[in-house]
């Protein structure tokens, strides 16, 4: 949790650096490409955490690497493709 | 009121576009009158009987707690925006089926496929996998199988898990038939394949060891890798000297697609399997995209007479008349029971509200049929000659391109040797007669459709690309039916030695991936030394399992409606089963019993036998003749048990019904207890 408020707040320290125009661009393009990292399904590890944080408060959460093996893992084990 | 006047409209606009299309008898009609008449019967379908069903028939509750919110654990139950699981199981339901059918569908003639495609999705295909999708998510996700067994019983539930791994067997082959007969002889598409394995390979690095879960940009670095593949297959088939390296025979190109899929089944999912995924879905959604908008600008005219003569059984693809073959041919796109199996999997672990199952049961089917619908008018644009030339299999019309276009012409459909190799010129390939199996003739017609909306240079890159996307997806079906067949053997074998079913014990996995890998591919051998093409015995084979399969699914639907007191609601699942009942039923006999043997498997071996008897053979033909006749008594065999299991499952559930009736005790309902949802964890769910 505490590394994504991190990064979250260095992106935004970096977007003060750009101009006006193209951080109100920027803002225009966040809302899609939100959308599309929910329909690719990237992020399911953000959701997990945040997840964790409110119903887990004290358990150490899995890495992001064990979170997506375990995904793998779980994807794969049923019918998940069709003809 | 404005609700009813767009609804009065919307049914308007659908008459007038059925109507026109039934009655445009004498003139071509153009693409957007299918367009039309399709968009306008899914929107009535979703308005008013998706509607009507999830009130009145499913009672969907959106105050009932969903499993994604009841049991909401982060990973695999979360509650998910709609939107976004409509995404995730539309690109789990669509798959090559409803590409190949209709292709193979269009010698009847453009109007029988199209309107069973519409009218199966609307009254059959998407009210299955709504209903089945609400019901398993009001029992925490259980698999069709576990519903079987849970409200029908044992019997019910073996039927379902045997059913399966005998249609996954039919589809590996069929599919892995496809993909061989597009690649045979053509080293473009051989190279562009054989390079989307590495491509694969190292996104799977990609995604495992240095950018872990960075889906998008693994799938960005995977796709244009693939479009490179495409580019420099062409550039390969232009040096004499490197493209030798990749021009197969059919027979070589089956034994690489088994043995691929043996390794791809054996090594680990992230390696191989999980990344194809990832690129074939995004080219999968990108492609249909991109020809939905290519079929409305260029609105092409149809050139497939609305009927053609062989709904009287004489068809060159495959044998059999209009009634019942057309309703199996086209299984994907109108009904499948496939998607039975995902919507009572990883789906309604992410349904976040109940009224959802509306959009993502019935919604996704209707897009899937939607693709069905462009890939039935990709097929019919082309000349029929020219379609004929390309899907029939020598063995029906003549060995010789001479031959094959005096057959062709000779049934009405002018076609001449010059205009196919024009046209083969045009998509770089040296030739395109008898690539039998649907994706060559779906690539051609994909291509003029591309082509003419951008840039008709393009032509033959267009072909390849169409060629490389339909093989990346039937690949990653391939590897994921396989690996979903080798769970369910060793599910079966663990029953007669335990540790044969440990899924993760290495020495089982490799006994039943190639037991397996082994079954289908022994069906594709055959269908590959077929000189009739094979895909004439493998597709039907494949429509009667998958509508079983979608027979068992209704059943145990409706099983659970009359179980549920609901007699007369029952009837939106009944009635679709019945009609699949009685296709499959008459094509099932007809396949085994028929004396023609173009149609039935046992005249058809009875008479090889005695062609081969008397001596009036050619030495090729002699020499594969026992392995044919072979192979059709098994599959007459196979579609015995395919029927059998199917009546099984039908008279089980009609028990279940009739004892519900008459009031007799029952297995309790394995529905979960009604939770009110939780005010506070709608708002966590929605983000």
């Amino acid at each position: 949790m505490q590394r994504v408020q991190t990064a979250m707040r260095r992106a935004q320290t970096a977007m003060r650096w750009l101009p006006a125009t193209t951080r109100k661009l920027a803002r225009q393009l966040a809302g899609p490409w939100r959308g599309l990292r929910a329909l690719a399904g990237e992020d399911a590890y953000e959701r997990y955490l945040r997840h964790a944080a409110t119903q887990h408060p004290g358990e150490p959460p899995l890495t992001r690497r064990d979170f997506w093996r375990d995904a793998e893992r779980r994807k794969w084990d049923g019918v998940s493709r069709c003809c | 009121m404005t609700r009813k006047i767009s609804g009065i409209l919307l049914a308007l606009a659908a008459a007038f576009a059925v109507g026109g299309l039934a009655l445009h008898r004498q003139e071509p009609v153009n693409a957007l009158w299918i367009i039309t008449a399709a968009v306008c019967s899914y929107l009535l379908g979703y308005r008013f009987y998706a509607a009507w069903i999830a009130a009145r028939v499913l009672m969907v509750d959106s105050s009932r707690a969903t499993p994604a919110e009841r049991l909401n654990n982060g990973r695999d139950f979360v509650p998910t925006h709609r939107a976004i699981v409509f995404g995730h199981h539309f690109a789990a339901i669509a798959g090559p089926g409803p590409l190949v059918g209709p292709t193979l569908a269009a010698q009847f003639g453009y109007l029988p496929g199209t309107l069973w495609i519409l009218v199966g999705a609307v009254l059959g295909g998407c009210v299955q996998d709504m209903t089945i999708l609400l019901l398993s998510t009001r029992r925490d996700g259980r698999s069709l199988g576990q519903m079987a067994r849970d409200e029908l019983g044992p019997l019910g539930g073996l039927a379902a898990l045997v059913g399966t791994l005998l249609i996954l067997i039919v589809l590996c082959a069929v599919l892995g038939l496809v993909v061989v007969n597009a690649m045979k002889h053509s080293p473009w598409a051989t190279s562009t394949v054989a390079a989307t394995i590495p491509i694969a390979i190292l996104v799977g690095l990609y995604l495992r060891l240095w950018r872990p879960g960075r889906v998008l940009e693994g799938s960005i670095i995977g796709l244009a890798l693939l479009l490179l593949a495409v580019l420099g297959g062409g550039w390969l088939d232009r040096q004499p000297q490197l493209r030798d390296w990749f021009d197969y025979a059919a027979l070589a190109l089956a034994g690489a697609v088994v043995a691929y899929a043996w390794l791809a089944a054996i090594l680990p999912v992230w390696l191989l399997l999980a990344p194809r995924d990832y690129l074939s879905t995004f080219l999968k959604l990108g492609t249909v995209a991109l020809l939905a908008v290519a079929i409305v600008l260029t609105h092409p005219q149809i050139k497939m007479p609305a009927l053609t003569q062989f709904i009287d059984g004489s068809g060159p693809l495959f044998g059999g008349k209009l009634f019942p073959f057309v309703f199996i041919t086209i299984a994907c796109g109108a009904i499948s029971g496939f998607h039975a199996l995902v919507s009572s999997g990883t789906t309604p672990k992410l349904i976040g509200n109940e009224r959802d199952v509306r959009l993502v049961g019935y919604g996704s089917m209707a897009l899937e049929s939607f693709v069905a619908i462009m890939a039935m008018i990709a097929a019919t644009l082309l000349d029929p000659g020219v379609y004929f030339a390309i899907n029939a299999g020598a063995g029906v019309v003549g060995s010789t391109p001479e031959l094959a276009v005096h057959t062709i012409s000779g049934w009405g459909f002018p076609v001449t040797v010059q205009q196919m190799q024009s046209l083969a010129q045009a998509m770089g390939e040296r030739t395109l007669f008898a690539r039998t199996g649907g994706a060559p003739s779906l690539a051609v017609g994909m291509a003029s459709i591309f082509g003419s909306s951008f840039g008709r240079g393009l032509l033959a890159l267009w072909y390849h690309f169409a060629i490389m996307f339909e093989v990346v997806f039937i690949l990653t079906t391939l590897d994921a039916g396989t690996r979903v067949g080798r769970f369910i053997l060793q599910d079966l074998l663990g029953q007669a030695w335990a540790p044969l079913g440990r899924t993760s014990w290495y020495p089982s996995v490799l006994f039943a991936s190639t037991l397996l890998v082994g079954a289908w591919g022994y069906f594709l051998y055959v269908g590959v030394i077929d000189p009739n093409g094979g895909v004439n015995i493998l597709w039907p084979l494949f429509g009667i399992a998958n509508q079983m399969l979608a027979a068992i699914a209704l059943s145990v639907a409706s099983g659970i409606l009359v179980k549920c007191g609901k007699p007369r609601h029952a009837l939106v699942t009944l009635l679709p089963l019945a009609w699949l009942a009685l296709v499959t039923t008459t094509a099932a006999w007809q396949k085994i019993v028929s004396p023609d043997p173009h149609i039935g498997f046992l005249a058809a071996a009875a008479d090889l036998a005695a062609k081969l008897a008397a001596g009036t053979l050619s030495a090729e033909r002699a020499a594969v003749a026992p392995q044919l006749i072979f192979n059709q008594r098994l599959d007459a065999a196979l579609t015995l048990l395919f029927t059998t299991i199917l009546w099984l499952v039908i008279v089980d559930m009609a028990r279940v019904c009739l004892r519900r009736l008459r009031g007799l005790p029952l297995r309790s309902s394995s529905e979960s207890p009604y939770v009110a949802r939780a005010p506070q964890e709608a708002v966590i769910a929605g983000h």
